[in-house]
């Protein structure tokens, strides 16, 4: 039976009351099975480092040399099951204390100043030059506007721009038969003339992640009505030496799509799975650190807030999910100058404004020769290496001087 | 060893334990919960081979 995209409404809106992490079930195996087994690991570690990854074996046969007895071995193996249990007890308290924290994020000073099908254009207001940004399709937009002091668009509004901010990462039904070229020139166009008017001239405009990627279409679309273009961490090149994280998956993730009903789009669960797998270790960490914080510190409140962003989605449209893991990721037709939207490429050559790409050399979900490739097609563009994560580069402690403050200093230059 | 030092080697050896993991998943760029398992399996001493994620 062919579904049509309203019948796919109802669980997702229930979807979105999820705070995460998630996939839950995911998170607790990968973190509870790495410590329910140490202690075998330990007594293991008896007979040799076979597992043990060549970063870490050394370490490991040093730990072994120390421990010469029969009894301190049968000690250390109890000790080691012991706080296994402890670290394991941690994680699950953690991640209750971050489930029951009272976070709310702070409502928005922005207006709607435009809204098509389920997208929203954001309007924060002030007398300042109107500038476009544009979050990835995948997480919500608030990303550029977390919280106070971890605002991408309070700065620039206190810069002197009037930010104005697209929210589309929640597909309504129009939207759930979209393919990404449809979100460049029934969503994107739009909202960047919206602005355009606003100003009286071309306006700048920042794309992040996978919005920076729409956004570089979008320049060439609208070459008239770019004049700064900022790309963050926007992947171009699917196949460079150290390809972006899940290339080599996408072969998996399309025979995936092939298994869905008609048009059903990429669950959101599916999309979080692919996250949780670039380290599986990470939230195990992260959630005893969070158990360990002040509850009303300011870190406190800004764990909660990121995470909720992250484990806040929300289906991927079909047409988007095998445009970009089949064309982007399997086949790279961006790098290769076959990525068509509005019917034909996109030639970077088109692309007639000044170009500034920032993209952080740890970053472990587009790296940074991905995000640097677009360069070679556009010989006046400027790189830049924020020194952060890929997230943490936005919202993270040295955002404003590793990025924000670069940013500006180049946009007013 | 004393009992102090058994539980300072016991906190070392679950942070390399962890740390091991997490290594892998550096250098596979993703490491999936089958691939996960399957490495603890080997660390434990039940998998049938030293590497065996997928490359």
């Amino acid at each position: 039976m062919t579904r049509r995209p309203s019948d796919h409404l109802l669980p997702f809106s229930a979807e979105a009351l999820v705070k995460g992490p998630r996939p839950l079930a995911l998170h607790l195996a990968n973190g509870l099975s790495v410590w329910r087994e140490a202690g075998s690991g330990a007594a293991h570690l008896r007979t040799g480092t076979a597992g043990w990854h060549k970063a870490v074996k050394d370490p490991a046969r040093s730990l072994r040399s120390l421990v010469r007895s029969e009894d301190d071995w049968r000690r250390l193996v109890a000790a080691v099951r012991r706080r296994a249990e402890g670290r394991s007890a941690e994680m699950l308290e953690g991640i209750n204390a971050y489930l029951a924290h009272p976070y709310e994020r702070p409502a928005s000073d922005a207006i709607t100043a435009l809204e098509i099908g389920s997208c929203r254009l954001h309007d924060f207001g002030g007398a300042g030059a109107p500038i476009l940004l544009v979050p990835s399709l995948i997480n919500p937009h608030h990303v550029l506007d977390l919280m106070p002091g971890r605002s991408l668009t309070a700065f620039l509004k206190a810069a002197g721009y009037r930010p104005f901010l697209v929210e589309w990462y929640n597909p309504g039904p129009e939207e759930l038969t979209f393919g990404v070229s449809d979100f460049v020139m029934q969503r994107l166009l739009p909202f960047l003339d919206h602005v355009g008017a606003v100003a009286g001239a071309a306006v700048p405009v920042i794309g992040y992640c996978m919005g920076g990627t729409l956004t570089v279409a979008l320049a060439a679309r609208a070459a008239d009505r770019v004049s700064r273009l900022v790309l963050v961490a926007a992947p171009w090149d699917f196949a460079t030496d150290k390809p972006p994280a899940g290339r080599k998956y996408a072969r998996v993730m399309a025979e995936t799509l092939a298994q869905l009903p008609d048009d059903m789009p990429l669950p959101v669960d599916a999309v979080q799975a692919f996250f949780t797998s670039v380290d599986p270790t990470l939230s195990d960490r992260k959630f005893r650190a969070f158990g360990n914080m002040d509850p009303e510190s300011e870190a406190a409140h800004f764990f909660v807030a990121l995470e909720r962003w992250a484990n806040t989605g929300a289906p991927l449209p079909r047409q988007v999910a095998e445009d970009t893991l089949i064309g982007w990721y399997r086949e790279n037709r961006p790098a290769r100058g076959a990525w068509h939207v509005d019917g034909s490429p996109v030639e970077l050559g088109d692309i007639r404004c000044p170009v500034w790409i920032a993209a952080p050399e740890q970053d472990r979900l587009v790296p940074q020769a991905s995000a640097y490739a677009v360069a070679a097609g556009l010989p006046d563009a400027v790189c830049h290496d924020p020194g952060a994560g890929h997230v943490g580069m936005m919202v993270g402690s040295r955002a404003e001087s590793g990025l924000w403050q670069p940013m500006l200093d180049w946009l007013r230059a | 060893m004393e009992d102090q030092e058994i539980e300072q080697a016991a906190e070392l050896f679950l942070d390399l334990w962890q740390e091991n993991f997490r290594q892998w998943a550096l250098e596979r760029d993703l490491l999936p919960h089958r691939d996960l398992a399957a490495l603890i399996g080997v660390a434990v001493g039940v998998g049938d081979s030293d590497d065996p994620a997928p490359k």
